[in-house]
């Protein structure tokens, strides 16, 4: 299952003197959700429209797939069209057979909750069912990877978690999915996250083991306690606070770290943990 | 290529046609110039020319008091072609051996003639010959039907990478060829029948009533053709401009290009006479064609193929150059900075 289904490297796209993506690498995996977390105009639609040959670009994007489904940030649909009549349109360009062109269509209906709606021209929609259905659109043909641009932005929870539970039975299933997102909660339930600012690849994270534990100290010679910690190799920042230590099980840090200091002759005032969310390692890594 | 694709997205197409508002309202609206185009071109008065042969006048004065009598000429050659090119509806000639007359069936001015000139009867020559008065209006067709042509295709791409829609079909497996042969059969059949609506009311309602029916088929179905062909080639133009620009722009180049077909084509202007560089560029615009080709309609046994063939060729070009600049700019019409 660690097979690689898109393999992108040394990315680089720019739009006249604009360079908007730089560098950029990763790769997605089989049976995996890997999230492309940034800010608005950070590079993320840009690296995704690479992978679907939209823009030229530098450097190498690989897919071994041979379907890919893709849902754009923007409502892509045909506004004069129906509900059904869009999703048949998507299955037929995707050539999705005849035989079970049919089913499917019924079937995402379904799933989707737009069976009621199927008869209903798109440019009488709310901007909610738009993106189930463009969703819808975008998984028609079954693809062996998912590509999508911001697909739960702006969507009411019950929507948000229809859909989060069609993407999640897509990766049992063994689909690659690539989300880009700049919503903290969808990148929380990626098994994988790469970070972009600016263009650039910041970190590659796991949010179910960022969750990082730090050690406050608050010594009273700061520049004795920093070169200790420097001797150590420990990771560390200095905050208002005090220094902030990195570790990975602060309880049982905490008397080792307290033992070096002490045998450097270094007086603690107070020491403290914190325990630090994903939102707060990439707010603090993202700046 | 795939057939089933280039189906699906001409259904789609037209589809969203049906459900345009504005489309059925450029339409209906088109539909309506038309009628009054064909009305205006049927209200206008015969006018005779007549032919000194033999330096006698008979009646002369009576007979521009009976009908719009305009033009003296010297020979009946000449009097035969100012009624070929639709100049005047009737030729008198009087002769030494006395007064034919050359018309149209659907002449009015007959009987008032014939109330002059008692021996006239047994001298009239009933040998049918059109005139472009009464064909020269069917370029009309050409017109309304290269505009619809021109503002559908003008937009059928450039509004797809407006709404976003592009994004998916490009994204999609759907070939380039069927996309944009797709969008080209479905503006060009949208235009044309647009058009027939027009010309079937006409033919059926306030056409001339002709004896030689077989010659008036052949008339029609020529004239039909070459509005079709013109319509099919600015479809072609059309696309063109919608690859090539934005929404707008695309709109405004096509109707310029329709303008410049249009003065450029119409019998009461002719600017290339005046300057002789531009004469060639006249002849790439399809309406000039097919006003060529109405030029030769109206004489039996005249061959119009080149002209078809021009227009035809005219129409596979454009496509193959809208083709060629849709592959160029293929990765520009979604890339740019994210909003």
């Amino acid at each position: 299952m660690s097979e690689e289904v898109i393999e992108v490297r040394d990315l680089s796209i720019s739009y006249g003197n604009f360079v908007a993506v730089k560098g950029f690498s990763f790769n997605l995996k089989k049976g995996e959700i890997l999230g492309l977390f940034g800010s608005h105009s950070s590079g993320k639609t840009s690296v995704l429209r690479a992978i679907m040959g939209l823009v030229d670009y530098e450097g190498e994007v690989t897919c071994s797939a041979s379907t890919i489904g893709y849902m754009p940030q923007k409502i892509s649909l045909y506004a004069n069209l129906t509900v059904e009549e869009n999703l048949r349109f998507f299955a037929l360009i995707n050539r999705v057979e005849d035989k079970i062109r049919d089913e499917r269509v019924r079937e995402l209906l379904n799933s989707l909750d737009l069976e009621n709606l199927k008869t209903s021209l798109v440019k009488r929609l709310g901007y909610g069912i738009k993106r189930r259905l463009m969703f819808a659109a975008s998984i028609i043909h079954d693809p062996e990877v998912l590509v999508l641009d911001e697909p739960l932005s702006n969507l009411d929870s019950p929507t948000r978690e229809r859909i989060w539970e069609i993407i999640e039975r897509l990766k049992e299933m063994g689909r690659g999915i690539l989300l880009a997102t700049s919503n903290i909660e969808d990148a929380e339930r990626c098994g994988r996250v790469v970070l972009i600012k600016d263009g650039v690849k910041i970190a590659e994270i796991e949010p179910e083991r960022v969750k990082e534990e730090r050690i406050l100290l608050k010594p009273f010679k700061f520049e004795k306690a920093m070169a200790a910690l420097d001797e150590f190799g420990f990771r560390y920042i200095v905050s208002e606070d005090g220094i902030e230590v990195f570790v990975d099980n602060a309880s049982i840090a905490i008397p080792d770290l307290l033992e070096m200091m002490r045998r450097r002759g270094i007086e603690v005032e107070r020491t403290d943990i914190r325990r630090l969310g994903l939102e707060e390692v990439v707010s603090e890594i993202l700046g | 290529m795939g057939f089933t694709e280039m189906k699906g997205v001409f259904r789609k197409e037209i589809r969203e046609a049906r459900r345009d508002g504005r489309l059925s309202l450029i339409l209906f609206a088109s539909t309506l110039v038309l009628l009054v185009a064909y009305l205006f071109s049927f209200s206008s008065q015969p006018i005779v020319a007549v032919v000194e042969e033999d330096g006698e006048f008979p009646r002369l004065s009576s007979l521009s008091e009976a009908v719009k009598l305009r033009y003296f000429v010297a020979t009946e050659k000449e009097a035969l072609e100012m009624l070929r090119n639709g100049k005047v509806a009737a030729v008198v000639c009087f002769k030494s051996h006395g007064v034919e007359i050359f018309a149209e069936n659907s002449y009015t001015g007959l009987e008032a003639v014939k109330a002059i000139y008692s021996k006239l009867s047994e001298k009239i020559k009933t040998t049918y010959i059109p005139s472009k008065s009464n064909l020269s209006y069917l370029l009309v067709l050409g017109v309304i039907g290269q505009g619809i042509a021109l503002l559908l295709a003008s937009t059928a791409i450039s509004r797809e990478k407006e709404e976003g829609t592009l994004e998916m079909l490009l994204s999609s497996k759907l070939p380039v060829f069927d996309f944009i042969s797709a969008k080209f059969f479905a503006v060009s059949i949208l235009s044309i029948i647009a058009v027939s609506i027009g010309a079937v009311i006409l033919i059926l309602t306030i056409s001339p009533v002709y004896q030689n029916y077989t010659y008036l088929t052949r008339v029609y179905a020529e004239i039909l053709l070459l509005e079709f062909l013109v319509i099919m080639a600015s479809a072609g133009v059309g696309l063109i401009f919608s690859v090539a620009l934005s929404r707008d722009e695309g709109i405004l180049a096509a109707m310029i290009f329709l303008l410049a077909n249009v003065i450029l084509s119409f019998h009461s202007f002719y600017p290339f006479y005046l300057v002789k560089n531009i004469a060639i560029f006249s002849y790439f615009l399809p309406l000039l064609q097919a006003k060529i080709a109405f030029g030769l309609v109206e004489i039996e046994g005249a061959n119009i193929l080149s002209n078809l063939l021009m227009l035809i060729l005219y129409t596979l070009i454009s496509i193959l150059i809208a083709l060629i600049i849709f592959k160029k700019r293929e990765k520009s019409f979604v890339g740019g900075v994210n909003p």
